[in-house]
């Protein structure tokens, strides 16, 4: 029952973080609210029994991704002027579009209909998640190397000044 | 556990990432807001792993944020190649190539 | 299962291997070599090693590898085979490339090579795991390839253009992915497959989930709601990797709709290996309409291409919106669902391998010499560069479909395939598209040949160049009138696997 109700606290709280992230003018601003919903996401995890994930939500996302964010908004120090879009017939559409898929989505897909079953103990556990990732999922996890190999020496390399 | 309560916010965070993606044109809040999406798909992924007692839920979670992290490795080198050739956040003002 | 089958099935994949292993030397030998085209003739062997080891361990049998990944099957090595080639021509294309000349080097690549691995992957998933992987793997190397020449606008502008839409797509399809777990529980085709037969879902629960994942295949393809990055980013991009784009990456998002059409949403059982039957049926989701929905997309999709590409200035730009509209016509051979059009489809990517990457060849030689690609700047030069220039318009009027030449051959079978399903309105509304495009493809063989300019200085073709419109273009000439040897081999390759 507590589980139950912190679910929903954390969600409505990464829900509220969300729309001050696309609604804040400041990017570092977004950012920072950015970082809450996805702490909040993480407190999600651990109630949902996905301890490891929940920590490396906060490791990764939180603690590095969002960081990153941070430091690129602050190195670049970008023109910040005219940020304010206007309102434009395109946005208005887009944001039809956003409202239209967001009613068939909570209706077909929002109310399906979810037996749970309660799994053991050690499920989500790093014991669990590593023997998984080693073995059945093995050839998933070296191709994500390659693929990040790939980004480190793309990213540097796009991002160095000649 | 309330499955479909957490169903509705993953749908609740989708939409607010795609239409961060449609409204907003500052480009770091635009890729803020694709982080938002892969995150509602991690929220449910999660959410059905745990109804399944099934792994494979967990794992692809883990991969996706590691995914995310490359991206946003990705898109920050093209922003600062950005910020060399254009010196705007606007992608309006980004606008060279024709329509 | 055995627990460790995943250790014993790395040594099945040596082609695919091979290409890591040379990714990694490229990494490594940049701060070795100081002659960096040594880069591009390592790539070239590290293509044709793989080649020689794909064709050593093809023994014509279909296997699963790493507990339901990836599976290896006659559709997924006619892909390799596809792929393999597409590197090494883009090799060659990127020799002798003006705009990527000063920056070419270990990094560009080893992106062109980790994509073209993501690309044999993709073509060969049978889990939803491995199928966005591998997506994203193609996807983050093609943000960085087009933003390559980091001090160009355009092409920062493109590589930017190209990751918003991207990373969106993939988003979109990733949150389509999760609830098809949701629905099914698994992410194996197959154990997918055998639930949707069983018809037991919601069916409006299922048709959205369908279109979300829609969304990721569609932008690969770029059909039309997912097709406004196309003619920006190709703009934009080096023209090498536009003409890579153009070709390598559309041919995956192709590999994977197909596989996932005809393995996982087929009616009956074409799963034996065997695609024969004369008109297959899709798992009726919602009574959508497979055919209609299909040729709709494919309707749409050649019509906005063809009509767009009628008055662009930048031919680069115009190639674009060509290859958008050929796509339409690739998605004809989806509408006609029976056995021609899955042949055909291969054998016009076969095709369209040759005549895009050639016209794109010949932007890029009038590019080095006069910094443009401008349609006007092309007057007169079919005296300037006689060669390539009947070549260009070999390749322009094969793209047009004109008769003898491969294009022809290619319309013809995705035509017969749809004439066969009687789906008349679609025929004709491409046959009306087919005319439509020669307009513009003959626009610029007018402007070559007809119109003089100037301008008289000889425009020159490298030998790498010279090399690659020999073996591009003789092909074209050759498939419109002998194509009998092709078509047999897509036939015999155009066999699916499902365990």
């Amino acid at each position: 029952m507590l589980a139950t109700m912190l679910i929903y606290i954390f969600g409505a709280l990464a829900i509220f973080s969300g729309l001050m992230m696309i609604l804040y003018r400041n990017p570092i601003h977004s950012a920072l609210w950015f970082g809450l919903v996805l702490f909040s996401l993480a407190g999600i995890y651990a109630l949902m029994q996905a301890h490891f994930l929940a920590l490396i939500q906060i490791l990764v996302y939180v603690g590095a991704i969002t960081v990153l964010i941070v430091y690129v908004i602050a190195l670049l120090n970008f023109d910040q002027r005219d940020l304010v879009g206007k309102v434009t017939i395109l946005k208005g559409i887009a944001v039809i579009v956003a409202a239209i898929l967001f009613i068939e989505l909570l209706f077909y897909v929002g109310g399906l209909y979810v037996k749970g079953i309660a799994p053991p103990p050690e499920f989500g556990k790093a014991a669990n998640i590593g023997l998984a990732t080693l073995t059945r999922y093995l050839f998933p996890f070296e191709v994500i190397s390659i693929l990040l190999l790939v980004a480190v020496v793309g990213g540097v390399y796009i991002a160095k000044k000649d | 556990m309330p499955y479909n309560g957490i169903l509705i916010m993953a749908v609740i965070l989708f939409i607010i990432g795609i239409t961060g993606v449609m409204v907003r044109r500052n480009i770091f809040i635009m890729l803020m807001s694709i982080e938002l999406i892969l995150n509602a798909a991690n929220l449910v992924f999660i959410a059905f792993a745990r109804a399944f007692a099934d792994p494979a839920g967990q794992v692809i979670a883990l991969l996706s944020i590691t995914l995310a992290a490359a991206e946003v490795g990705v898109g920050l080198g093209i922003f600062v190649a950005i910020r060399r050739t254009h010196n705007t956040v606007n992608v309006d003002e980004i606008n060279l190539l024709k329509h | 299962m055995n627990l460790f089958s995943p250790y014993i099935d790395v040594l099945k994949i040596a082609p695919q291997l091979t290409l890591v292993v040379f990714i990694l030397f490229f990494v490594i030998g940049e701060l070795v070599f100081r002659r960096k085209i040594v880069f591009g003739w390592f790539s070239v062997a590290g293509y044709i090693i793989a080649l020689i080891f794909l064709l050593i361990g093809h023994l014509y049998q279909n296997r699963v590898l790493f507990s339901y990944q990836i599976v290896e099957d006659k559709f997924s090595f006619f892909f390799t085979i596809f792929f393999l080639l597409a590197g090494i021509v883009i090799s060659f294309f990127s020799f002798d490339s003006a705009e990527i000349k000063r920056d070419l080097g270990g990094e560009y690549f080893a992106l062109i090579m980790a994509a073209i691995l993501g690309m044999i992957y993709m073509a060969g998933a049978v889990n939803f795991l491995m199928l966005y992987l591998s997506l994203e793997m193609v996807s983050l190397s093609s943000y960085l390839l087009s933003g390559y020449t980091r001090d160009d606008k355009y092409s920062a502008e493109a590589a930017l253009k190209y990751l918003v839409f991207g990373a969106t797509a993939s988003g979109i399809m990733i949150m389509g992915i999760a609830y098809l777990y949701g629905l099914t529980g698994t992410l194996n085709f197959s154990v997918i497959r055998d639930q949707l037969v069983s018809g037991i879902f919601p069916s409006f629960t299922l048709l959205t989930i369908l279109f979300l994942i829609f969304a990721g295949f569609f932008f690969k393809m770029s059909l039309v709601p997912f097709h406004m990055w196309a003619p920006d980013v190709y703009e934009g991009a080096p023209t090498p990797v536009a003409a890579f784009l153009a070709v390598a990456s559309k041919g995956a998002g192709f590999a994977i709709a197909l596989r996932f059409l005809y393995t996982v949403m087929i009616q009956g059982s074409p799963l034996s290996g065997k695609l024969l039957s004369d008109i297959y049926h899709f798992i009726p989701v919602n009574n959508l309409d497979w055919p209609l929905f299909l040729g709709i997309i494919s309707v749409l999709t050649m019509t906005v291409g063809n009509i767009t590409a009628l008055n662009q200035t930048s031919v680069k730009r115009l190639l674009a919106y060509s290859s958008i509209a050929h796509a339409g016509y690739m998605l004809m051979g989806f509408a006609a669902m029976n056995y021609i059009g899955f042949y055909a489809v291969l054998f016009y990517l076969v095709v369209y391998f040759l005549m895009n990457i050639g016209a794109f060849l010949f932007v890029q030689v009038v590019y080095n010499k006069i910094g443009t690609d401008s349609i006007v700047k092309y007057r007169g030069l079919g005296r300037r560069t006689p060669f390539a220039a009947v070549m260009m318009a070999i390749f322009l009027f094969s793209l047009a479909g004109i008769p003898p030449l491969g294009g022809f051959i290619g319309k013809f079978y995705l035509f017969a395939a749809v004439l066969k399903s009687k789906l008349y309105w679609l025929a004709v509304i491409g046959i009306a598209n087919s005319v439509l495009s020669l307009y513009y493809y003959a626009r610029i063989a007018k402007m070559m040949f007809l119109e003089d300019s100037h301008e008289k200085e000889k425009v020159p073709v490298s030998a790498a160049h010279i090399f690659l419109f020999v073996i591009l273009g003789f092909p074209v000439v050759i498939l419109g009138v002998y194509w009998s040897p092709v078509l047999e081999f897509v036939k015999i390759y155009s066999h699916l696997f499902l365990p």
